[in-house]
């Protein structure tokens, strides 16, 4: 299904579409940019909308993510007696939402995401109904950002992987199409609603979106060849490549909070009194504690053996299921590391250090 | 959508027993799970996730053995946050549990064969599960070594079982303690009375008596000087890493294959279940691909010996 919505008409689309489902929307604001509740905003004039949300593919520093794997969610909650404890019952689930302007590439991140929050003793609940309760409403990147690569990791500025819907700009309006069968159902349930601003597309619109889309594959700025990575990788573990990355690194994680699809955490328990809730939080494979055993042994002591972890799982030992790697090439890694640790130069560096013969 | 799998039952404590005293003590917990109206199914080798709410969860290996008649036991070191407040709770208390998980033996794949069991300090635990299993199914297994190996004599757990394999004769026995070293080599002193010496320049020539049960040295030297024969022999190891590590060179030596020496890893672990990330050997998660690995297995993973 596709629709076409004029531009200045997009205020009434948001305000539609938090009807039924609250809506979250990509902001600008002095922290890099992050999603926020539409109801919580408060705009009024156009302008403001132009400039307030971010959706010409310019990344929110921190992703999509967020808003379905959350820096801290709760396992489950617990009452403390003296030597003993009981279970509560959980809360409800999250009541149905839309994530609107969610870029592509943070996109396919959650199918990368959804591969690695599932193991033999089931999913991560917290998660999974997250996930069922947003719908994906994707804008494709008309200006990719600086450090962006996604097409040298099987993405796209337009790619509609992982998204329900996706928009393209198409200048004084933005073509809305379908992706999956919720995604098209939601659409629906606009049009009937949006009588006088939101029509159907026609074949020019469809037309108009494939020059759009083709044109922004265009800009994206870099290149990087990965497609000799995995067999590079099979032999390169034990390189020296690794070490030379080190001394740069302070180990501060950035790069793995900031990536649309990593997923580790740690689990911990809050007490308060005799309440207590087991949460589970972010963590990150890039801190010398991740490992740390309290023998006091550490299989993962130094910088470089992090590094090299991370690379290795971005690159070849997790992947999106579909046969492209766990990294996105969304550029946050890059654009928000402090000791200017470019993920790029460095896939340029192993593939030239080890690529030989 | 699956259920929530961070969910736990309620074990009550129903007997402790300390194991060994010391800066880090061992105790062995005897657990009544709640839910599990009927017998708590594991494997030997497998683990359980232990909760002591409001400290957080340690992944323990089960150090009972897996048949009906048994109660659930786990054997735990006070060394962490939580395995410190464990030492602290007593019987009647409870704790939270779920598992079991983890892949275990393979002993189906073991009957028929000679077996070695090759422990050091608490990582004597799986190998106690594995232990009890052949007890209670000896006539499918061959020749049973058992090689056992703490800092002194007082760091030994489960002294009173060995004790009793020792009267009955049911095992080959090869207890030993540690040699301590001052600046020169192994100090002789402290060698204790009864526990022989394995003769540490050349370890294969080491008298070993009939019926000698106890040893001073190394676990790897006292194995070296034993010198079991690989033919239709599976090893088992588990310990601390540089046991391990020794242990396995020292079976290479004597001819054993990398598929017939096994052995558990540790990792720090969160969530057990192969979602958080942290225990990985590549794109292996020891908490559900392991904690058992054949030495075939390992020589193929990376960090495997980190």
């Amino acid at each position: 299904m596709r629709m076409l919505q004029a531009k200045h008409d997009i205020p009434k689309l948001l305000e539609l579409m938090d009807q039924d489902r609250e809506l979250f929307v990509p902001v600008r604001d002095e922290g890099g940019g992050r999603f926020a509740r539409w109801s919580d905003l408060d705009l009024s004039v156009n302008e403001d909308i132009e400039n307030t949300l971010m959706l010409a593919g310019e990344a929110t520093r921190r992703p999509a993510k967020d808003q379905l794997f959350a820096e801290t969610a709760t396992l489950f909650r617990f009452r403390l007696e003296q030597g003993d404890f009981h279970l509560e019952e959980p809360p409800p689930g999250p009541s149905p939402r839309v994530l609107f302007g969610v870029r592509p590439c943070d996109g396919r991140g959650f199918q990368v995401i959804d591969t690695l929050l599932v193991g033999p003793h089931g999913g991560d609940t917290a998660y999974q109904q997250a996930r069922e309760a947003n719908l994906l409403v994707g804008v494709g990147c008309k200006t990719p950002g600086p450090d962006c690569f996604c097409t040298s990791v099987g993405g796209d500025p337009h790619s509609s992987d992982g998204l329900d819907v996706l928009l393209t700009d198409l200048g004084d309006a933005f073509l809305l199409e379908s992706i999956t069968e919720p995604g098209r159902d939601w659409l629906s349930g606009l049009q009937k609603h949006g009588v006088g601003f939101l029509h159907d597309a026609g074949k020019r619109d469809a037309e108009r979106a494939r020059v759009a889309q083709h044109e922004a594959r265009q800009r994206v700025p870099r290149q990087v060849d990965t497609s000799r990575l995995p067999k590079i990788l099979e032999r390169s573990f034990n390189s020296d490549v690794w070490a030379t990355v080190a001394p740069a690194c302070i180990g501060c994680g950035a790069c793995t909070f900031l990536c649309p699809t990593c997923r580790c955490f740690d689990i911990q328990d809050l007490v308060q009194g005799s309440r207590g809730a087991r949460v589970r939080v972010w963590d990150s494979c890039m801190f010398r504690e991740y490992t740390q055993e309290a023998s006091g042994h550490n299989p993962r002591i130094r910088r470089a053996q992090r590094w090299r972890n991370r690379f290795y799982d971005k690159f070849h030992w997790s992947g999106d299921g579909r046969g492209n790697p766990a990294c996105v090439g969304c550029g946050r890694c890059i654009t928000h590391c402090p000791s200017g640790i470019d993920l790029v130069e460095m896939i340029e560096r192993v593939t030239s250090a080890e690529g030989g013969a | 959508m699956s259920a929530n799998p961070y969910l736990l039952q309620r074990a009550r404590i129903d007997w402790i027993v300390q194991e060994c005293g010391g800066p880090r003590p061992i105790r062995t917990y005897t657990l009544d799970p709640e839910d599990s109206t009927e017998h708590f199914a594991f494997e030997p080798g497998q683990c359980v996730q232990l909760s002591v709410l409001g400290e957080g969860e340690s992944f323990v290996a089960i150090a009972s053995g897996p048949e009906q008649d048994e109660p659930l036991q786990v054997t735990v070191m006070r060394v962490g946050l939580v395995t410190t407040a464990l030492h602290e709770l007593n019987i009647g208390d409870f704790v939270g549990l779920r598992g079991p998980y983890g892949n275990g033996f393979p002993v189906d794949r073991w009957r028929g064969k000679d077996l070695l069991l090759i422990g050091g300090g608490v990582g004597q635990a799986p190998l106690r599960s594995l232990l009890h299993h052949i007890e209670a199914n000896r006539s499918e297994f061959g020749r049973v070594q058992v090689f056992y190996g703490a800092r002194s004599p007082e760091a030994m757990i489960y002294r009173e079982e060995f004790a009793a394999y020792e009267a009955h004769r049911d095992f080959d026995l090869y207890l030993s303690i540690d040699w301590k070293w001052g600046p020169d080599g192994p100090l002789d002193e402290d060698a204790c009375e009864g526990w022989a010496r394995v003769n540490l320049s050349n370890l294969r020539s080491t008298r070993i008596e009939q019926d000698q049960v106890r040893f001073t040295g190394f676990v790897p030297q006292i194995v070296q000087a034993v010198a079991p024969s690989p033919q239709s022999t599976i090893a088992v190891t588990c310990g601390p890493p540089a046991m391990i590590r020794r242990v396995v060179e020292g079976l290479e030596g004597l001819g054993f294959g990398p598929d017939q020496i096994y052995t558990t890893l540790e990792r720090r672990m969160k969530c057990g279940i192969g979602l958080c990330g942290r225990c990985n050997l590549g794109p292996v998660f020891v908490c559900t691909e392991g904690p058992v690995f054949s030495y075939a297995q390992l020589q193929d993973l990376p960090e495997a010996f980190a």
